[in-house]
């Protein structure tokens, strides 16, 4: 019982952290302090810490007999999310000095339950635990989202995710019914063996599968299924979006990634395989095209997420077509490093976007005007980041994307790969547009004086992103050797 | 302990660089200068303490390893930040840093009035930092990491005073010829992977030597000339061998010390480094070795001819440089490899005591560098005069001064070599060293004695310079007097150099088949005859000049001196045959660009900017709408299916 209490420390460390943070702030009855920061920080920082030690000590196993598979992906996904948590409410103290309706007091609680239901969905290996996990992340989100109750755009965000969200789980539930119903099992690492014995079933499997994706997907905003993106981004407090941008993506990617055997037995490789392509190439696309004319930099970011979204969806389809071998565990690897490389990549760029706000619907391109000549410093960590969402080599996105895209080259979906990289210097037209701004056009005459929201919380967490950016890109061996190893196992 | 010397060695001067340029602001000048000297002065003595070591060894090539790093891997590949001190890197380590360091101190005074004086020292710094990476680097890899990074450094420091626009082109013009160099590295890099699957370069010489005892590399062998052709092509870009010599003597429009540490004494001997430390290669390509001869040989006997005539004090040291390069190749390709380094060493010394010492003089009249207004310095630069005149016997080659030994052994092992290459190089050598003997000692009538020629500009501050710039001319100079010693001739049996070296050459020599010892009154004959030779040439000189240059001023007509005068038209031949036509192609490749390219490009970016358009038509903030699309993704899915 107390090893699995143990192995559940990711998820639960958070969770503890969460139910500490509402009764202080209970106790404290509404008197405002930096208390339930630090605290919340401190939460973050425990778990990560925790999480570190159990992944460097290889402590792994099955937990709460077997419905949770705390293997070295679950930990590594779940370092991220904590990383991720962390970095984000380091950003959060400076945003809420300036946006005092935001400064709920469940704020910082509800940012604890989510990671805590993170890391959840990354170890679940039970159909139950999945559900579990989606909704423990999900719930606190909406809140999140809506939590500036007095704008309306915070209100219409967190009401477009929960709607969006509500009809996003029945499709996961009926997936996870028709799964159950062709295998008899709820246990994941279970069901590929039972379908394939059960083969009589026929198409139940595969429309259980199907359904079940649905639900991810939307998740993940893959392409056709991330409407709620662009607005739920631009509305919810910046910090909160940078945290939805990459932990709930590293969450969902590490279901997908132990949900890849069932896909590869329940539609057949081939199958699967294709229309995970599919869905890849249109979120590409999408994502990038709709990132083009921008002119609000949350939106922007939010379409350059759709994108990335669709980058590693490349490699899940990679892993599909070979279905086990050893492009399923490269092809682990290689999303693995992505999330990781894109969540300080992202949380730096929003980083930014906190520091360079100026209010609500005006967090417009147009601050990054001649942001070099006023403040080198700031303008070159962005660019560093601008750089690594581009994928431009030195930085760590190049490496991201070299790694995913050369496992569909590997599993010989050359066609994939091709348009992967197109869809990609499609992208570069954004990106570079905003380094254009920053330090090739002048700030206009008679512009607004700047308010640059920062303390030193957002500087240390934007230049950790900085250095972190950079150091993968220079010096990945270490970290690649690492992810591969840990996810050999 | 002794790695992590080894790597202090070359994270000094880059943790210099970074320490200097993020507080360029905060940092008084002064304090700077003494910052960026002592990150030369510390990797120096860390090289002489870990270099210490590795002396006396095993029969195995003895170093000292240190991997910083990993950096690449995957694919069968394995680079590491890893360095290498070997006696042959240790050798260049301590030119690299000792007269770094003293041409850092010099520059304290030089650049002293500069307004760049900071931006200066970290332009050096990183020099000596990416010259580290050269000769330390363990894998081809970061060895190119240095050449590039050297390469950098010299085209900063030529564009230096990038105010003036020949400057800037001067630079520009390094960097162009260099990329040419630069492919054939690049290419003989790739072929070496190639055929030995690594890029460590201890395991792909090793692996040569190895191959060629069990069989698989015959001498000759097509595949090892080839990648030895291509590697002197990279040597012969950065060295300034011909063809690609052109850039060296417009390099001079840097600052001084920067062509005395740069373009003198350690940058361009970096390929010098590369053919001796892939020695084997060129053991096993006789083919490729007579071509590195020759080149050399031409190379030496060309810029000599065009020193003879040229009046700016830098230009004649630059062509005398190109010159010495060329001896240097002649030794490695006639398999004199330790004389080769021998006279990397020497020629260290004296070419950095002659450019400072030009130095001086063009400091102390106030920038004027035109020998033809100068002459009869000798009383106003007491020092200056005397470290120079030093220097001019070691670089005339006259005993007991350091230049005679080096250049001595190169002719030597040339002249009494086999076969009729050998001695035909041998001879253009012997030529060579006489006109160095009079250019140099025309340079020193023009300069210091005579009749005085100054304008009153450079009347004006005529001074001698500060202790910071005369103490390293005499520290050079007394080395330029002493240098010999390093490596005696062979019937005086005392060589710390060679012996030092010995290992390292060892597999390239034992191919090859080590050189015949020859009699004592043989190579004592040699050198009298090499030592009469050059001292004619002096002697010539000095009396010709003895007035300053007299009869020379009015231009001389004929046909050689005015083809020397114009340095063989090189530089218009390449105009018409290389930058000509590059520049119609670049033409028409321009219009191209602009015109069918960039109308692609732009068809393009509208077309994508209209999908845009049509991705946020559908993003219309309603609910139902994105439910609607949430569906009809999913009818997709589902209908895929079936």
């Amino acid at each position: 019982m107390f090893q699995d209490i143990a192995l559940a420390g990711p998820i639960l460390l958070p969770a503890l952290a969460a139910l500490l943070l509402l009764g202080v702030e209970l106790l404290a009855g509404g008197r405002r302090s930096q208390g339930s920061f630090l605290l919340c920080a401190l939460g973050a920082l425990v778990a990560l810490i925790y999480t570190g030690y159990f992944l460097a000590n290889g402590r792994t196993g099955l937990a709460f007999n077997g419905t949770l598979n705390v293997d070295n992906t679950a930990l590594l996904i779940a370092l991220i999310v904590h990383f991720s948590a962390l970095l984000a409410v380091l950003l959060s103290r400076s945003y809420l000095a300036a946006r005092r309706d935001a400064d709920a007091p469940e704020y910082y609680s509800l940012v604890m339950a989510a990671a805590s239901g993170m890391a959840m969905l990354a170890a679940a290996n039970d159909l139950v635990n999945v559900f579990l996990g989606v909704e423990l992340m999900s719930i606190p989100l909406y809140v999140l989202a809506a939590i500036r109750r007095k704008s309306a755009r915070s209100v219409e965000a967190g009401l477009k995710y929960l709607l969006l969200g509500a009809f996003a789980s029945a499709f996961l539930l009926f997936g996870m019914g028709l799964l159950y119903g062709a295998s008899g099992s709820t246990l994941l690492s279970a069901l590929p063996a039972e379908i394939a014995r059960l083969e009589t079933n026929g198409g139940l499997a595969a429309f259980g599968v199907v359904m079940f994706l649905i639900g991810v997907f939307f998740k993940v905003a893959a392409v056709p299924f991330h409407m709620w993106t662009p607005d739920v981004y631009e509305g919810s407090p910046t910090p909160v979006t940078a945290f939805m941008a990459t932990a709930t993506k590293a969450a969902a990617f590490g279901l997908l990634l132990r949900f890849t055997p069932v896909i590869a037995t329940g539609m057949g490789p081939e199958a699967g395989s294709s229309m995970l392509a599919v869905i890849a190439v249109l979120t590409m696309f999408v994502g990038n095209l709709g990132a083009l004319r921008q002119q609000n930099l949350k939106r922007l970011l939010a379409y350059s997420s759709i994108a990335h979204a669709g980058y590693m969806l490349v490699g899940v389809a990679a892993i599909v077509a070979e279905d086990g071998g050893e492009i399923a565990l490269t092809g682990s690897s290689a999303i693995v490093f992505y999330l990781g490389t894109y969540a300080a990549m992202n949380l730096g760029a929003f980083g930014v976007a906190v520091v360079l706000d100026r209010g609500e619907g005006r967090e417009g391109v147009n601050e990054l005007k001649g942001l070099c000549s006023e403040r080198p410093l700031l303008a070159a960590v962005m660019a560093v980041f601008t750089l690594a969402l581009a994928g431009v080599p030195p930085t760590a996105g190049f490496l991201g994307k070299l790694y995913v895209f050369s496992c569909a080259v590997q599993a010989r979906m050359y066609a994939l790969a091709v348009v992967a990289v197109l869809a990609s210097v499609v992208g570069l037209f954004y990106y570079l547009r905003l380094i254009l701004l920053m330090y090739f056009t002048p700030r206009e005459e008679g512009a607004e004086p700047r308010l640059l929201r920062t303390d030193s919380f957002l500087a240390v967490a934007s230049f950790v992103c900085a250095v972190l950016v950079l150091w993968l890109g220079v010096l990945p061996a270490w970290f690649v050797d690492f992810v591969e190893a840990t996810v050999r196992g | 302990m002794e790695e992590n010397l080894l790597e202090l060695i070359i994270l000094i001067p880059f943790a210099s660089v970074v320490v200097q340029y993020f507080l360029h602001r905060v940092l008084p000048a002064r304090l700077a200068g003494l910052i960026a000297c002592g990150a030369v002065l510390v990797p120096f003595l860390l090289t002489v303490v870990v270099g210490r070591g590795i002396g006396a060894a095993a029969p195995q090539v003895p170093a000292v390893t240190a991997t910083i790093a990993s950096w690449l891997t995957g694919g069968g590949l394995e680079v590491a930040f890893g360095l290498r001190l070997d006696p042959l890197s240790c050798a260049w380590t301590l030119v690299v840093t000792g007269i770094g360091f003293l041409i850092h101190v010099y520059s304290l005074g030089y650049m002293h009035h500069d307004p760049g004086f900071k931006r200066f020292f970290i332009y050096m710094n990183l020099f000596i930092g990416s010259m580290l990476a050269l000769v330390l680097g363990d894998s081809l890899p970061l060895l190119f990491l240095g050449w590039e990074g050297v390469g950098l450094c010299s085209y900063l420091l030529i564009g230096f005073w990038f105010e003036d626009m020949n400057n800037a082109r001067a630079g520009q013009k390094a960097f162009v010829v260099n990329r040419i160099g630069d492919l054939g590295f690049l290419l003989a890099m790739l072929m070496i992977f190639q055929t030995f699957g690594t890029l460590d370069i201890a395991a792909v010489t090793n692996g040569l030597s190895a191959g060629h005892a069990q069989g698989t590399f015959a001498l000759g062998d097509a595949r090892i000339t080839l990648i030895a052709l291509l590697l002197f092509v990279g040597a012969c870009g950065k060295s300034a061998q011909l063809p690609l010599f052109v850039w060296l003597p417009d390099a001079m429009a840097g600052p001084t010390p920067v062509s005395a540490l740069i373009h003198a004494a350690t940058m361009v001997t970096a390929g010098i480094y590369m053919v001796a430390r892939f020695s084997v290669f060129f053991a096993l390509a006789p083919v490729a070795s007579a071509v590195v001869a020759i080149v050399g040989a031409l190379t030496a006997f060309v810029s000599a001819t065009i020193a003879l005539r040229q009046r700016d004090i830098k230009k004649v040291l630059a062509y005398s440089t190109c010159s010495q390069l060329g001896y240097m190749f002649l030794g490695l390709g006639v398999g004199a490899y330790g004389a080769a380094v021998f006279h990397v060493v020497t020629h260290a010394f004296f070419k950095a005591l002659l450019f400072l010492g030009a130095g001086s003089v063009i400091h102390a009249l106030s920038h004027e560098q035109n020998a033809m207004k100068m002459g009869g310095l000798k009383p106003h630069l007491p020092r200056t005069h005397w470290t120079f005149f030093v220097g001019c016997f070691a670089l005339a080659g006259i005993f007991p001064f350091a230049g005679f030994f080096s250049k001595d052994k190169i002719l030597g092992e040339a002249l009494l070599g086999h076969g009729w290459l050998f001695p035909l190089v041998g001879v253009l050598g012997l030529i060579t060293a006489l006109m160095t003997a009079f250019y140099t000692f025309r340079l020193y009538r023009l300069v210091f004695t005579g009749p005085e020629r100054l304008d009153a500009h450079a009347k004006k501050h005529l001074h001698e310079s500060p202790a910071t710039m005369t103490v390293p001319l005499v520290i050079l100079a007394l080395l330029s007097i002493g240098g010999g010693a390093l490596s005696l001739p062979a019937f005086a049996h005392f060589d710390i150099l060679g012996d030092y070296l010995r290992p390292i050459f060892a597999p390239a020599l034992a191919v090859a088949g080590e050189a015949a010892h020859h009699a004592v009154n043989v190579e004592v004959a040699l050198m009298l005859v090499s030592l009469a030779v050059v001292i004619g040439g002096a002697w010539w000189a000095w009396n010709r000049f003895a007035r300053g240059p007299g009869d020379q001023l009015p231009l001389p007509q004929g046909g050689l001196p005015f083809l020397l005068e114009n340095k063989w038209f090189v530089d218009e031949i390449y105009a018409i045959f290389v930058v000509g036509p590059m520049r119609g192609t670049a033409l028409l490749a321009g219009f191209f660009d602009r015109y069918v390219i960039d109308g692609i490009v732009n068809g393009l970016a509208r077309l994508c900017d209209l999908c845009g358009a049509v991705v946020r038509l559908l993003q219309n903030g309603a609910v139902h709408t994105y439910a609607l699309l949430f569906i009809a993704g999913a009818v997709y899915l589902v209908c895929s299916l079936l």
